[in-house]
């Protein structure tokens, strides 16, 4: 495969990489669904953005963003019925109940390892140290911007945790787990190793638990952003969009089983953050996958970083210790 | 493991009429295309077919069973295939709601999530317990039927 030169690197020479958005399919259909499926990422976003903005105390509550969390699910879940991108990404009853496995650990066992020894306890411990409300200051900005300010910062964060992990041995071992998936669906980002699981959901967010309503803002706009990284529709994505913000396409070509396509688009919610730091590559990818697309089973994804981590420590005391004996001449 | 009742849990076994006689060798070359994926190492001998498959791919249409058997016999109205089929993912499935529960009793502060997602693992077992052995028995009647015979020959009655 000769591949396609974006900037300095080439994308696409050892699996294959669609590289510019002129060549990606559009949605095929009458003039409904295709109107439906250009317009439901910015109409959703709005929607949730005026809700969050306008609705009265009462309502806007954690629990109303669970249960619109869970709601929004099931609707994905009818598009990528209705309007798969591509069918071998379909999604089966097995990859459920796997897929489901790794929510069900996320939700149950690493948030409780989050709350007790993760983020929630560091920024307990650092916010009483240094009395954060003397940022009160953020609290008269418009709402909108502070919750723009929580998500972007959020975000950056993860980018570099997550750019560090494509590029850091350690780090990548238990990252190096959710790239073996070959199809994307609205639960794959779920699926990893635990521990990956909780490095990434360390952030900041905490830190701002004095501004309730800028927080469920702000997870609505990583909901309503973040969520089509792993999701298998086609849309007619505006382009305004995925000029700012991460797309699908992005993620399939991170994803990619190409060496140099996986080096790119790190962000969860705003592309423009790779974009900013040149790793931002505009295409999408069908075949993903490590190790020629190989199935890594549930199992093996749990033990997998810490028996490679053996083997490669092994591997470098051996070679320290026992260098290869040169024969005298 | 052979365990009778209990096995039920995770073991398919069933029978296909296929309309008319064919030779074990012609159906299984009809069903090579679902044994020729990746981890998939299958061995013919005579009437009998046995395959494993070790971490099937996603795509793989035979993903949900990891070991079985097929059979291909003579039955007074034609050919008949017998399959016995094992999945360790309707066996997984099975034992998640008990793992949750098992979860929510630890974690005695916040216990719900953890119930919830009990209650649909038990859904989804029986969902894929159903559909599952459905699915698998399609995927072989549309592989084995009159209408996938070569160009130019006709069955035989």
């Amino acid at each position: 495969m000769d591949g396609v030169r974006v900037g300095k690197r080439l994308i696409g020479t050892q699996s294959p990489v669609t590289v510019g958005w002129e060549n990606i399919p559009k949605v095929e259909g009458g003039p409904v669904k295709r109107f439906v499926f250009t317009h439901f990422q910015p109409a959703i976003l709005i929607a949730l953005v005026a809700f969050w903005l306008y609705a009265p105390d009462s309502i806007a509550k954690a629990s109303t963003a669970i249960g619109i969390g869970i709601g929004f699910k099931v609707l994905l879940y009818c598009l990528e019925w209705v309007n798969p991108r591509h069918d071998s990404w379909r999604l089966t009853w097995k990859e459920l109940v796997t897929d489901l496995f790794y929510v069900g650990i996320s939700y149950t066992l690493v948030k409780y390892a989050g709350k007790h020894f993760g983020d929630d306890a560091m920024i307990e411990a650092v916010q009483h140290f240094f009395q954060w409300e003397k940022l009160a200051w953020f609290k008269d900005m418009p709402l909108l911007v502070q919750a723009f300010l929580i998500s972007f910062i959020f975000d950056f964060g993860q980018y570099w945790m997550h750019r560090g992990m494509h590029n850091w041995y350690p780090l990548w071992l238990t990252h190096s787990v959710h790239h073996y998936i070959t199809q994307l669906n609205i639960n794959k980002g779920a699926v990893g190793n635990p521990v990956e699981l909780f490095l990434i959901g360390l952030g900041i967010g905490g830190f701002f638990d004095f501004l309730p309503r800028a927080v469920l803002l702000a997870g609505a706009i990583g909901m309503a952003v973040g969520t089509y990284q792993h999701i298998n529709v086609r849309f007619n994505t505006p382009r305004w969009w995925r000029f700012l913000f991460n797309t699908t396409e992005h993620h399939s070509v991170h994803h990619s089983q190409d060496f140099e396509a996986s080096r790119s688009n790190y962000s969860g919610t705003y592309i423009f953050i790779d974009r900013m730091f040149g790793t931002c590559v505009d295409g999408e990818a069908e075949v993903l996958g490590m190790e020629g697309g190989r199935r890594m089973s549930i199992r093996e994804q749990m033990t997998y970083p810490f028996t490679e981590a053996w083997k490669s420590t092994k591997s470098a005391v051996q070679v320290r210790f026992q260098p290869v004996a040169i024969p005298a001449e | 493991m052979n365990v009778p009742f209990i096995d039920r849990i995770w073991r398919v076994r069933g029978s296909l009429a296929l309309g008319f006689r064919q030779s074990p060798a012609d159906a299984f070359a009809r069903l090579d295309q679902l044994f020729q994926t990746s981890g998939t190492s299958y061995q013919i001998d005579d009437d009998t077919l046995t395959f494993t498959k070790k971490d099937p791919i996603a795509q793989d249409k035979m993903a949900t069973f990891n070991r079985g058997t097929l059979r291909v016999v003579d039955d007074t109205d034609g050919g008949l295939l017998l399959y016995d089929l094992s999945s360790p993912t309707l066996q997984f499935c099975f034992a998640l709601p008990f793992l949750f529960l098992g979860i929510a009793w630890l974690l005695k502060e916040s216990r719900n999530p953890a119930f919830v997602f009990a209650g649909i693992f038990a859904t989804l077992y029986v969902v894929g317990r159903i559909l599952e052995p459905w699915l698998i028995r399609s995927v072989f009647r549309k592989n084995l039927g009159p209408d996938h015979l070569p160009a130019g020959e006709a069955p035989q009655v």
